[in-house]
């Protein structure tokens, strides 16, 4: 189909950083998120994000460009960079989650949870917390006693491995 | 690996619980209340799905047997606050089966709101009482004697149907005013003469696919029939896999739809074929073509 925005001067947005870089990207970009997509709606051209640091904002407008060229032809290109995108340290995904939640990206936020949560799968929850570093505050009593309340839960063998 | 602290805790209660709803084991969901007390109660707020697969057998027992082994798994699931969707396949709905059935939307605490039944055989005779429900999909189903009116009339608070390959209705009526979204994903019978005729006069948006892959065929039931009827609040129209042959009903359902806000109309990306039909032309027509509600707006991608 014929696009008449090549024709148009590009609009462009400001993100400021909560460490104080600012990034220009355009605005076609930037609407995938939801956050910002509201703000463009109220007329906002220059976005504040006082919860995304410098160094998850670059990520993320890495990714937000990418997918904004999605087409049919470069489908196995964005696979392969998805793939890249997520692998990398848990803080670093921590951090990118808790950055796509605030700016409601939902497909970034499906596939980072995925990842996560592609951790927790078929593990026992003792491999689990040492994957986290979760630290158990459950007395003995108290844990012999959720596993009796869903036993069915807990029966089986479960992957004790640690990566 | 994480560095010092539990960095994973430190994330709102909603994005754990978005990676829970991501695991695809419900009992997986459960073993968290283990990890510490901040996920004792996460998991009873991820929405599961159960699967249930009657055995292939015809023998009345087994099928008793089969739909115990179901309430023990409602029960056990009843702490959770939704169950996301229950999905059956294979159940062979008979009277004798009826109280049972209607038990699985009994579990207060966890009212089952969407349900899909798959290759699963429906006779209902007496009532259905299947009040929770708000989404119902059937798949593979043969619909005989006013089989799904039955079901309809005991789902009252129904707000979508989905209807994957299935048969018999004669016609489809739909005269609920909660029931706002119909899909119809393909349809067959085993008399082709006989048309799928829908009333549904409160339907807001529709979804239609159809899979004939002879398009001649599809060509025939399109051009041939006798469009009869008004949509009084269909709103959005979605129509996947389209062909050329089925423009006097996008031309009819531009015409009548008067509060139709959205019309999307997807064709397939032929690679097997040398002459590819001529979308472009065809967009062109279909933006031709004068349309009642003002505020319509046509997409057409191939």
């Amino acid at each position: 189909m014929a696009s008449t925005t090549e024709t148009k001067q590009k609009k462009m947005l400001i993100l400021k950083s909560a460490d104080n870089d600012e990034f220009e990207i355009e605005e076609s970009v930037g609407v995938q998120s939801e956050t910002i997509k509201n703000l463009v709606e109220d007329g906002f051209t220059f976005v504040p994000l006082p919860n995304v640091y410098t160094k998850a904002l670059i990520k993320i407008i890495d990714y937000l460009k990418k997918h904004a060229n999605k087409t049919d032809s470069n489908d196995e290109e964005i696979k392969t960079f998805d793939k890249d995108f997520v692998n990398t340290t848990f803080d670093d995904l921590f951090e990118l989650v808790s950055a796509a939640n605030y700016l409601h990206i939902s497909c970034l936020m499906n596939m980072l949870c995925q990842t996560i949560a592609d951790r927790i799968k078929d593990k026992s929850p003792e491999a689990v917390r040492k994957i986290f570093h979760i630290n158990c505050d459950y007395t003995p009593e108290e844990e012999a006693k959720i596993r009796k309340a869903n036993a069915q839960a807990f029966e089986g063998q479960f992957d004790e491995s640690l990566d | 690996m994480a560095g010092g602290g539990d960095r994973l805790g430190d994330l709102p209660d909603s994005v754990l619980i978005h990676i829970l709803s991501v695991l695809w084991d419900g009992k997986q969901v459960v073993r968290t209340s283990l990890l510490s007390r901040q996920w004792r109660f996460l998991w009873m707020s991820v929405p599961v799905s159960l699967d249930f697969n009657f055995p292939v057998s015809e023998s009345k027992e087994d099928a008793l047997d089969y739909l115990a082994s179901i309430h023990r798994e409602l029960y056990y699931w009843r702490s959770c606050q939704k169950i996301g969707e229950v999905r059956v396949w294979r159940l062979r709905y008979k009277e004798c089966y009826a109280k049972d059935v209607d038990l699985w939307f009994a579990f207060k605490n966890s009212l089952l709101r969407k349900l899909g039944l798959w290759y699963c055989q429906l006779n209902p005779s007496g009532s259905v009482n299947w009040s929770s429900l708000v989404s119902l999909s059937f798949g593979y189903v043969d619909f005989k004697d006013g089989v799904l009116e039955k079901v309809l009339s005991g789902c009252p608070n129904l707000e979508c149907l989905s209807l994957d390959s299935v048969s018999g209705i004669h016609p489809l009526v739909i005269s609920s005013l909660k029931l706002r979204e119909l899909t119809i994903d393909d349809y067959y019978d085993e008399n082709h003469d006989l048309w799928l005729e829908i009333s549904a006069p409160y339907i807001q948006v529709t979804d239609l696919l159809s899979r004939y892959t002879n398009e001649h065929e599809q060509a025939r039931r399109f051009e041939t029939h006798n469009f009869n009827c008004s949509f009084p609040h269909l709103k959005t129209i979605k129509i996947l896999k389209f062909y050329g042959s089925a423009l006097p009903l996008v031309k009819y359902l531009l015409k009548h739809a008067t509060v139709l806000e959205k019309f999307i109309i997807d064709a397939p990306f032929e690679l097997d074929s040398d002459v590819s039909p001529d979308y472009v032309n065809m967009a062109l027509e279909f933006l031709s073509f004068p349309r009642f509600s003002p505020h319509a707006s046509v997409i057409f991608s191939f």
